[in-house]
């Protein structure tokens, strides 16, 4: 600890380290929360001083779950809840190994810190604009003011390490030490220089003092009761509590002496929690990284007092599963490198170091270290008695995951047939879109959350992937701050999604419709955005999504007529706009209300006639869109196309094929039937020289891209008699037996049946 | 001060090498001159000692890179180019071995014989095969005295020629028929290879000789105050290695490595083709130091913008194009930035 213990650290440290050792009675276990090496020192100083009472950090009404957490049916990761905040405990915990060895020695354990003020919104309709942020438990035990001091930096700098938790491997993980007294006096002095750094003012705004003030109370009475007691806080704090005999300061009041029947007492809750909420990565501010590593590094502690670097360097390699020659290969550097180092022992940067460099044989990438880093993350889950109460939020969205029949534990897979699906399967999918909707981390499509967000008509069948894990339990929990129940929970978020735009709010509308809540949506201000949309894709976009969900039998008993003839009138009051779209928008988009007109002639067809007609009158447009109304004018009245194509005739060469063009893509069947269009291509193809042909041929194969191989077949038939060529062209695929022709139009007649029967019939139209 | 242009790292550090050797009671490795722990105060500065930092980046890469070298393996540096490999190379060398002088560059051309050992034909002819005739290779002679040998800019060797490398670095020998004897590695032994990631693919390792190396990527410095510092040291190191001293503005170099951090991060189509390593920004620095030292000026924004046009744009016109982008995009709009502005302007928004 020289990088400590200099001799110009100031007479603050050389006060703090008397204050230290002042009192025999006294054992002040001042910890990184966490921290595999402070979790065995804490067992070794326990077992040494053999307190009376043990004091510990937390929110003096978690002392309501210390039956349970001394219990012998749990298992961590587990945390503590109350208001929105978590106080995990692993088995690295010093926390939790002290309240362990509490209850193998039958001593009482006081939690000494202010309980969590209860932050809940006062209004039930705010929503929690900062739901990404860490939880206000990881604030309190959070390690930045500790690692992100000035005089961290300073010993990063000095060290060369990477990172302020690389300074607190090397300084105490990494090490082994004379005893526990001595460990914890070297980490007192440490977050002693670190705090340091702050001034009262800092610590005020950040809530210590009060904390602090609390905690020394409570160490002044257990220090008045009996002659032994360990008091286990955040290396941060311990200095500020030296001076407990002084505090005159009443003990608060908890939240557990409340009698008042209006305001029932805070509960603590004990949840499960998991490796993967313990790591920094998930933003918890007081992890340490790899919990799964942490854990074997307070195994190896545990199992000898003396350190074998060599035993937990081959342990470490057995579990990262290596080959017997990469396994030599690390060993050898690893082992250097911690003499190098000048550590007892390697840490999780030097594990991961002789990784990078005996085995990435590349450049090195962010993900080249992923498999070893993803075991040394963990999967841990904790457990918990079964029939305990749980969250309100959590436990009320579990009861409707059993309900539906849905697994909890493993990870599931749900199938829907869209087309045709039961009361219960509708009811299950409705949940899956709820709990998606609001982000819980429970299910998610299989072509991803966008497959949610924005429901594709044409979609047949959907598969969702989904597991209860203690993170959506912590997702949950987070979420029920703004609403008691799933459904209340969402209509708030409903309420409160941005709408700002048509597409926005015809998007929400469709979720909404997944996951039956659509009722709580108001229809007006939707109304409003149609009338006041001006823009013909937004309205194009939100026409067609909105007739082909009122089409789809998944939402057959939802009224959208209304909705859907609101915006055809302002579509195509607005189609006049038609001209500012490029061509090949523009053409989609008419091909689309065509054939949306032809499928509701009764309702749509004489309307759209009149728009088309209105258009052609009225509007000037570029050539090819002249073409190209017109020949959906002709489809329309069964009309004479040859007129049409004449027409065509007696334009210029170069504008001819942007005329085809706009022709094949509205009409694409003329090519087919004798109308001309055909030869007219035909001709205008003949024309070409071999350069200006091959400059073409992309926009061709583009355009005939379209189709598919039966109708390009029928199109090569005819140009063979057209040119009177020998050569017979076959397109399609040879080598089909009879049987597999009889199958394939067995199955084609099947699926006309069943288009059939659910009024779909008009999808293989085109 | 030797009388060349420039001195081998452990000519120039010829005193902070001694001072380390004093000082070093660390157990040392068979055939190193310095224990590792010595080795990495060379590199990474040692204030106690007087030992000044010589490589600006990640310290742990460096130990890594020592521990490698104590092992089988040979130590396999990658990255852009003007990331300082060959220099933590040539350093690693002298310390390791006292000198770095043993070097095969790596080229197109180069050839088994020069990697191996060739023959003196006169003397060959005149007396058969003999260990007088013999010439050796920097790789036989660092087997031979059980020092480092540097092989650089490796990926430009053909593979075939690459591949001589695996047997001697497995076994630690080399065979010569002709004599019918092998010249087996002393202690000390060992091959430190770079490769440039922009020549990946030209001459791709084979995985036999990838198995005997270890990988370190050396990063280009994210940290611009830290290469702020490592360009005026070095600016400062070759003015006092060609005889010269002469004050650096140290606003300009500011000014030049945001400019280089910024368009660095430039990605997609206004992504820069030229090198933007810090070698680039210590070339620019260094032209601009001469360009105020002969003629008698200070050092001014207009000579830096001239360096960087003749250092970054070398046979890609469109970077001219990016580099306007960036000044009518990013530049314009700082008003402390006018001089740069104006000076960009004429050179590349013509």
């Amino acid at each position: 600890m020289d990088e400590i213990a200099e001799p110009d650290i100031g007479q603050y440290l050389v006060d703090c380290r008397a204050a230290f050792l002042r009192d025999d009675g006294l054992s002040w276990l001042p910890v990184r929360h966490h921290s595999p090496a402070c979790a065995a020192m804490t067992i070794e100083q326990l077992d040494r001083q053999q307190p009376q009472m043990v004091l510990i950090e937390a929110p003096m009404a978690f002392v309501d779950q210390l039956p349970l957490l001394q219990g012998d049916e749990v298992r961590p990761p587990l945390a503590l809840y109350q208001h929105q905040s978590y106080y995990p405990m692993a088995e690295n915990s010093p926390e939790w190994q002290a309240i362990r060895w509490a209850a193998a020695h039958q001593v009482p354990v006081w939690f000494i810190d202010l309980d969590q003020p209860d932050r809940a919104p006062n209004n039930s309709n705010e929503v929690d604009s900062n739901e990404g942020d860490s939880d206000e438990g990881g604030n309190r035990w959070s390690d930045s003011r500790l690692l992100g001091s000035e005089y961290t930096r300073q010993l990063q700098q000095k060290l060369g390490c990477r990172s302020q938790d690389e300074v607190w491997q090397r300084l105490f993980e990494c090490r082994d030490f004379a005893s526990a007294d001595d460990f914890f006096l070297q980490v007192m002095l440490y977050c002693a220089a670190s705090r340091a750094c702050h001034d009262d003012e800092s610590l005020q705004q950040l809530g210590d003092l009060p904390r602090e003030q609390c905690m020394r109370a409570h160490i002044r009475d257990a220090r008045q009761q009996v002659e032994r007691i360990a008091v286990l806080t955040g290396g941060f704090h311990t200095p500020a509590l030296f001076d407990f005999s002084s505090e005159s300061a009443p003990i608060p009041a908890s939240a557990l002496d409340q009698t008042d029947a209006a305001a029932p007492r805070q509960a603590a809750v004990l949840v499960r929690y998991s490796d993967e909420l313990l790591h920094p990565a998930s933003g918890y501010a007081a992890g340490m990284p790899w919990p799964a590593f942490s854990r074997w590094q307070l195994a190896d502690r545990l199992k000898k007092k003396q350190s074998d670097a060599e035993e937990w360097i081959l342990f470490l390699l057995k579990q990262l599963g290596l080959t017997l020659v990469q396994r030599q290969n690390v060993i050898h550097h690893l082992q250097q490198l911690c003499v190098l180092r000048q550590l007892d022992r390697p840490g999780s940067n030097d594990l991961l170091d002789s990784l990078t460099s005996c085995l990435v044989k590349q450049q090195f990438t962010a993900d080249a270290l992923e498999p070893w880093q993803q075991i040394l993350r963990g999967d841990a889950i904790g457990e918990l008695p079964e029939g305990l109460p749980g969250l309100p939020l959590v436990d009320e969205v579990l009861q409707q995951v059993r309900a539906s029949r849905l697994k909890v534990g493993p990870a599931g897979q749900c199938h829907f047939d869209l087309l045709d699906m039961n009361e219960s399967a509708a009811k299950r999918r409705q949940l899956l879109c709820r709990l998606a909707f609001v982000e819980a981390g429970f299910a998610s499509p299989s072509g991803g959350p966008g497959s949610f967000y924005s429901f594709s008509a044409s979609k047949k069948r959907e598969s969702w992937s989904y597991q209860w894990t203690p993170s959506v339990e912590v997702r949950l929990a987070k979420l029920g701050r703004n609403g008691s129940t799933l459904e209340r929970l969402i209509i708030i978020q409903l309420l409160n999604r941005p709408q700002q735009s048509l597409g926005q709010s015809v998007t929400l509308l469709q979720q909404a419709m997944q996951m039956g809540l659509q009722q709580h949506l108001p229809q007006q201000p939707l109304y409003q955005q149609i009338h006041d949309c001006t823009d013909i894709q937004t309205l194009s976009q939100s026409f067609m999504q909105i007739f082909q969900l009122s089409r789809h039998p998944l939402f057959a008993d939802q009224p959208l007529d209304k909705l859907y003839r609101a915006l055809w009138q302002q579509l195509g009051f607005h189609l006049a706009a038609l001209n500012q779209l490029d061509m090949d928008e523009a053409l989609e988009l008419l091909v689309a209300l065509q054939g949306i007109a032809r499928q509701h002639e009764d309702e749509l067809h004489q309307p759209w006639q009149d728009r088309l007609h209105w258009l052609i009158c009225h509007n000037r447009h570029r050539l090819p869109m002249w073409f190209a109304l017109q020949a959906l004018e002709v489809e329309l009245t069964d009309g004479d196309a040859s007129a049409l194509l004449q027409q065509v005739h007696s334009q210029g060469f170069s504008e001819r094929y942007a005329i085809l063009e706009a022709l094949i893509t509205v009409v694409p069947h003329w090519l087919r039937q004798s109308s001309g269009l055909l030869e007219l291509l035909n001709h205008w193809l003949e024309q070409l020289d071999d350069d200006h042909f091959t400059e073409q041929l992309p926009a061709l194969r583009k355009l005939f891209s379209r189709m598919d191989a039966r109708e390009i077949d029928g199109i090569t038939r005819q140009l063979r008699t057209l040119n009177d060529w020998d050569d017979p062209l076959e397109w399609l695929k040879k080598g089909l037996s009879e049987q597999d022709v009889e199958q394939g139009m067995v199955l084609e007649q099947q699926l006309q049946q069943r288009l059939d029967q659910l009024g779909l019939n008009a999808w293989l139209s085109y | 001060m030797v009388n060349v242009i420039r001195e081998r790292a452990e000519q120039r550090y010829q005193q902070e090498l001694d001072t380390l050797r004093e000082h070093d009671s660390s157990p040392r490795p068979p055939g190193w001159a310095l224990s590792a722990a010595a080795v990495r105060r060379f590199i990474c500065g040692d204030a106690v000692h007087g030992i000044s930092r010589k490589y600006y980046g990640d310290d742990a890469l460096v130990e890594r890179a020592i521990v490698s070298l104590m092992g089988n393996n040979g130590l396999m540096l990658v990255g852009e180019p003007g990331t300082a490999k060959s220099m933590l190379s040539e350093l690693l060398t002298a310390a390791i071995s006292g000198h770095s002088e043993l070097l095969i560059q790596g080229t197109a051309g180069t050839t088994e014989e020069q990697i191996k050992y060739s023959w003196n034909f006169a003397l060959l002819l005149s007396g058969g095969p003999s260990l007088e005739a013999l010439l050796k290779s920097p790789v036989y002679e660092a087997m031979e005295q059980g020092k480092l040998v540097r092989l650089e800019e490796i990926t430009r060797c053909p593979q075939e020629i690459q591949d001589v490398l695996i047997s001697v670095m497995s076994e630690k020998t080399l065979t010569i028929p002709e004599l019918g004897i092998a010249i087996q590695a002393k202690p000390g032994f060992n091959v430190i290879a770079t490769a440039n990631l922009l020549d990946r693919g030209v001459n791709d390792m084979s995985s036999a000789l990838k198995r005997r190396f270890n990988f370190e990527t050396v990063p280009v410095i994210n940290d611009a105050a830290m290469e702020k510092t490592l360009i005026m040291s070095q600016v400062q190191q070759r003015l006092a290695d060609s005889g010269t001293e002469h004050p650096l503005d140290a606003d300009l170099v500011e000014l030049l490595v945001q400019v280089f951090h910024e368009l660095r991060h430039s990605t997609g189509p206004q992504a820069l083709e030229a090198t933007l390593s810090t070698a680039e920004a210590v070339n620019i620095v260094h032209a601009c130091a001469l360009h105020s030292l002969y003629w008698q000026q200070p050092m001014n924004t207009a000579q830096l913008v001239q360096q960087m046009h003749g250092t970054l744009i070398k046979d890609k016109p469109d970077d001219i194009k990016k580099l306007a982008h960036y000044l009518d995009v990013v530049v314009r709009e700082r008003s402390s930035w006018k001089e740069f502005f104006t000076a960009g302007k004429a050179l590349w928004m013509k």
